[in-house]
């Protein structure tokens, strides 16, 4: 990190201690940051809930970069439907969302206030209610169709992957084309504004959904045709 | 804080209760006047009471704290015996010494019976808090207080932490309840000063002072003396510790008072004869609080909680719910 940077991360840091006492920067032989201790959960009304015990790794890149978080008090069953794994990483978010929004700068104290206290907050409501608070992803590739599905604003998996498809292969519409979504509105005023956040995901990713997306839509076809062979074998049967 | 919630309503009704002698339909009628009196009188009774008010018992369950409740001023249960055999022992203490300041400007405001219910309450709220944490109430000098703590049945380190703790607990209360509380009527604010030091085996002698019914079990030593010394160096609600308890608790929460009062005040106690220089240190015990395993801070506002050891089933989760459903979780074997 620069000079300057280790400025501001310090800034950062120190804001975190404020706001969460018991939080503490231990910086790694490695070069790597830290933050270890107890965040206390209180909600709107004031009320005090409980303390998880966590940990949450800073990027390298810091401000940019996803950082994680791990609770380590052992208070959340380690079930996949609490959005946690075994080893007590927790699934704040989609990982596509989570690189839009390190697109900017990720402030430490803007990852707990978005993702990492909501989280926790959501965990102490399943403790008491059994379920969650609000929306949660499915599970695997499910919940990254639905973020698809909320980032491009419709449920066609067909538009989707033609938008992926055509970034990956820059063949996009042009600015003042008819969109493809069919909203009659120009491209420009309107899937544009999507595909720019495309471009805040990494190619990779973007390659692999799209070869997901294909491998979804296409059992459909061998099924119908299933479906079709069974029709015969039953009318020749007769 | 919820734990001094019935000692500042005390305060609260006194002075509500003020306002309504002063009105002129009270003024002329003779009944209703005495009946607000007889009410103050009884709010001032209420202060007296031996037993920490029900805001405060909470806290000794919520921290697991077994307090020292039936105490005799001047006759420390560990050394009581000095009282009949007129003997003298060495033993460890902690020595804290509370003062309350400002008091005089509530006259200005105030009548003397309602100036009495609130001083009262606030130095009440400062012992009670005390002996919840087992401190042991030695002398009261007006507004000011000498506590022990520790003894026969407390280690050092315990006995420590338990001073700090009741020392901060207080002073949190007077620099946020008790402070808006009379910002928001206008008044200048009641302040505490607190000063804390600590004396070990070979430096605190108990002994018998005074004579029969005008004798009380005490202590000689430096570091008795040094605690309300300490606390005249103290800011406004603000403690001061000597160098012992440095030693005893290390830690980041020091920093000597000569940063804030000048290098002539770095030390509380000097012997040149034999070199000897004590330094005197500023305690940070808002830092101190905030770190404590039983404190829990709400981030929204920065306020602080006593944790309860069991939280309550009952509480509906409406306010929860808003700032949990900001999270949208996800489970993926994509971890970026
Ligand atoms: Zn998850
Ligand atoms: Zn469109």
């Amino acid at each position: 990190m620069a000079t300057r940077l280790d400025k501001e991360a310090t800034q950062d840091f120190a804001e975190v201690r404020r706001h969460f006492p018991k939080l503490l920067t231990i910086a790694l032989e490695s070069g790597n940051v830290l933050f270890e201790g107890d965040i206390d959960i209180f909600d709107q009304q004031g009320v005090y809930w409980n303390t998880y015990n966590i940990r949450i790794t800073v990027p390298t890149q810091y401000p940019r970069g996803v950082p994680e978080l791990h609770e380590v008090s052992q208070l959340i069953e380690r079930v996949i439907d609490r959005h946690i794994d075994k080893d007590g990483w927790c699934c704040v978010g989609v990982s596509h969302e989570l690189f839009i929004r390190a697109h900017r700068d990720f402030r430490i104290i803007d990852f707990l206030s978005e993702y990492a206290y909501p989280y926790l907050a959501n965990q102490s409501y399943f403790m008491v209610e059994g379920h969650f608070a609000g929306f949660e992803y499915k599970h695997g590739f499910g919940g990254v169709i639905q973020f698809y599905q909320k980032l491009f604003k419709t449920q066609d998996f067909e538009l989707i992957s033609k938008f992926i498809d055509s970034f990956l292969h820059t063949r996009l519409p042009r600015y003042r084309d008819m969109c493809w979504c069919g909203s009659g509105r120009k491209y420009r005023k309107c899937h544009l504004l999507v595909i720019n956040e495309l471009k805040k995901i990494s190619k990779t990713q973007l390659k692999s959904d799209l070869s997901n997306f294909q491998l979804i839509q296409t059992p459909q076809v061998p099924f119908f045709k299933q479906f079709r062979r069974g029709m015969t074998s039953i009318v020749a049967g007769s | 804080m919820e734990i001094y919630k019935s000692y500042l309503d005390n305060i609260r009704a006194a002075l509500a209760n003020e306002i309504q002698l002063s009105a002129p339909e009270v003024m002329f009628n003779e009944d209703r006047k005495r009946s607000l009196l007889e009410e103050q009188k009884q709010l001032l009774k209420k202060t007296k009471n031996a037993q920490p008010l029900p805001s405060l018992q909470d806290l000794s369950s919520d921290w697991g704290l077994r307090p020292a409740l039936n105490q005799k001023l001047g006759l420390h249960p560990d050394f009581q015996h000095l009282k009949y055999e007129n003997g003298v022992e060495y033993h460890y203490i902690h020595s804290m010494f509370i003062d309350i300041k400002g008091s005089t400007n509530l006259f200005k405001y105030y009548s003397p019976l309602v100036v009495a219910i609130v001083t009262n309450t606030i130095q009440i709220a400062a012992i009670h808090t005390c002996m919840v944490f087992g401190g042991y109430i030695q002398r009261l000098h007006g507004d000011g207080t000498l506590v022990y703590f520790g003894g026969k049945q407390q280690t050092r380190s315990d006995s420590v932490q338990r001073c700090l703790s009741a020392a901060s607990l207080f002073t949190h209360f007077m620099k946020t309840d008790i402070k808006s509380f009379f910002e928001s009527r206008g008044i200048k604010p009641i302040y505490t000063r607190i000063g804390i030091d600590y004396g070990n085996d070979d430096d605190v002698l108990w002994m018998l002072a005074g004579a029969g019914e005008a004798s009380e079990v005490t202590t000689c030593s430096l570091h008795t003396s040094l605690a309300p010394k300490m606390q005249a160096n103290a800011k406004g609600n603000g403690i001061v510790v000597g160098d012992n308890v440095v030693g005893l608790f290390p830690s980041e929460f020091y920093s000597p008072v000569a940063a804030r009062l000048g290098e002539e005040h770095r030390y509380i106690f000097r012997n040149q004869a034999k070199n000897f220089n004590y330094t005197q240190y500023d305690f940070d015990w808002e830092t101190y609080l905030v770190q404590n395993e039983h404190i829990a801070t709400n981030h929204f506002n920065g306020t602080i909680h006593i944790k309860p050891r069991q939280v309550k089933v009952v509480q509906p989760t409406t306010g929860l719910a808003s700032i949990a459903a900001v999270s949208n979780p996800y489970y993926g074997n994509q971890v970026g």
